[in-house]
């Protein structure tokens, strides 16, 4: 088993009625839930909105967003797979698709010096 | 059930953080695991301070179960918050309670009615554990289950508090120690585990219905206690079984009477001259409703011929109408099951009515073992007297007042040397 992190993107539930959001985040948890069962799911949060990006030598602060709204990354999950396949079937799973969001999936890199 | 009501108990506060602190702790041990059994304690415990602090004496929300499981709840996630990376739960929600994504749904499903009901009778098994002691498993089923603090405890259970604190400590160890799980048992373990529960409910109901020292109020909550636990043990699929019907009407049909046995001195009434206006026809009623369930399948239990029994005694309308016959059946029976002293010296009383104190007194004479048991020499002394032996009867009286400490009944042996002394 290889650990893979799922970064959401996007995906908007503002303009969602409060059942509906609700409903959503019924199925974020069913989903985690059976991933934290069958032994896949290793952690992982939403994030919010507010954010602040620091860089340069001179440690420049600027206060985001940076990107797009279909590009803000609004979470993450840290999940056990088999391969790239194995994780991208785990990440069928997520409702994020049902209100325009995106996920992108990395494995995590073992630094071995 | 709430058929024996608590008439001298005013104090809604106290009677409902009693009932639900019960539910709440088991609710939050599902949660914490059995290992951590004191986090969830002390979160129930902070969440009773703070409902103290915010009600005052005359502000009670208007649904205050539901203001109660609000602050625990609150008070559950921001623990599990601050815990996030250093504590590890065994129970199945361990990953759930760790992210954001699950935390606080998580919480609050476990609050659900059904999740309530289902963690409480993980609790009923776990402190029923056969790997306990079971004056352990008494204490550690009135503390978790009933919620009684350990000064109820140690009066309900005749000891002191530095006893039941010993008791609840080592419990808890142990059932840290041998790292059992916080779930419902399965298959061929549940049988040998139901049968700790079944026990762990009679004795907590005889610790109430049976004369001890301990006061009135607390005696009928016992009652009240055991009678609760084993109906909710009835309403899930492990308990819908007869034998915990069986349980259930013998419970009623004794707790019934529980008016008419003592009088506003704490005197004890015998059966016999109890005022059976007085028995509480609501649960007579229920008692045989549940043996009536209890009946069908083909188990034979000794908790079936016991509410058969006390089946016998309620519905006669008095105590010389008493079918004795069909009690003396039933104790022959009962006898094959669990041939012990007492099983014996109640089926000879039983005789007494049919065949005679003279023969009954035959009968108990040929019965070893219970020299040091009171109700032997008081029983003896019965017979002695109605037939006409009032030395023997006087002994044995005094015997009696020796091997008890419970006060109406030493008031009873009492009255009955005094009434030797008057004749």
């Amino acid at each position: 088993m290889k650990d893979y992190l799922l970064l959401f993107r996007g995906g908007d539930m503002q303009g969602m009625s409060d059942e509906a959001k609700s409903k959503s985040m019924e199925k974020w948890g069913a989903w985690i839930g059976g991933l934290a069962k069958e032994g896949k799911f290793s952690g992982g949060d939403p994030l919010s909105k507010e954010s602040r990006l620091i860089s340069g030598k001179k440690m420049a602060i600027t206060d985001g967003p940076f990107a797009e709204a279909k590009e803000i990354i609004g979470g993450y999950l840290l999940v056990k797979a088999e391969d790239l396949d194995g994780a991208t079937e785990i990440s069928k799973g997520c409702p994020i698709y049902e209100y325009g969001g995106a996920t992108e999936i990395r494995e995590i890199r073992h630094m071995d010096m | 059930m709430d058929v024996i009501e608590n008439k001298n108990n005013n104090d809604l506060a106290s009677h409902l953080f009693r009932v639900e602190s019960g539910k709440m702790v088991s609710v939050l041990t599902r949660i914490f695991g059995l290992s951590h059994i004191e986090i969830a304690e002390d979160i129930v415990q902070d969440t009773f301070l703070k409902a103290l602090n915010d009600w005052g004496y005359n502000n009670i929300p208007e649904n205050p179960q539901a203001w109660l499981y609000k602050v625990a709840k609150n008070k559950t996630i921001d623990y599990l918050r601050h815990q996030k990376h250093v504590q590890e739960y065994e129970s199945d929600l361990n990953h759930l309670l760790k992210s954001e994504w699950t935390l606080s749904s998580s919480v609050n499903n476990m609050f659900l009615d059904n999740e309530i009901e289902d963690s409480q009778l993980r609790m009923i098994f776990a402190s029923c554990h056969p790997v306990l002691p079971q004056e352990s498993q008494l204490a550690l089923t009135l503390k978790t289950l009933c919620g009684l603090s350990i000064r109820e405890i140690s009066r309900a259970l005749l000891t002191t508090e530095a006893n039941i604190n010993k008791r609840l400590f080592r419990a808890k160890q142990k059932l840290r120690d041998e790292h059992l799980k916080f779930e419902i048992p399965e298959g061929d373990r549940l049988l040998e585990r139901m049968d700790s529960v079944y026990k762990v409910i009679y004795l907590l109901f005889n610790e109430g219905y049976s004369s001890t020292e301990s006061e009135k109020i607390i005696r009928k909550d016992l009652c009240a206690e055991a009678l609760r636990l084993c109906q909710l043990l009835s309403e899930h699929t492990v308990g819908d079984k007869p034998k915990t019907y069986a349980l259930l009407a013998l419970m009623c049909f004794h707790a019934s009477r529980l008016d008419a046995r003592t009088d506003d001195k704490g005197y004890i009434i015998l059966l016999k001259e109890q005022d059976r206006q007085l028995w509480n026809k609501e649960l007579i009623a229920k008692g045989f409703e549940y043996a009536s369930k209890a009946s069908e399948g083909n188990e034979l239990t000794e908790y079936h011929i016991e509410a058969g029994i006390a089946a016998y005694h309620s519905s006669a309308s008095g105590f010389s109408e008493t079918n004795w016959e069909a009690i003396l059946r039933l104790y022959n029976m009962l006898e094959k099951i669990n041939p012990s002293p007492v099983t014996i010296l109640n089926k000879v009383i039983v005789e007494s009515m049919i065949r005679g104190s003279e023969y009954a007194l035959a009968e108990l004479l040929k019965i070893g073992n219970l020299d040091n048991y009171y109700l032997y020499h008081t029983t003896l002394a019965q017979f002695y007297s109605e037939t006409g032996n009032k030395e023997s009867a006087k002994k044995h009286l005094e015997l009696a007042l020796g091997l008890t400490n419970s006060q109406p009944e030493i008031l009873l042996i009492k009255k009955r040397l005094d009434e030797m002394v008057l004749n």
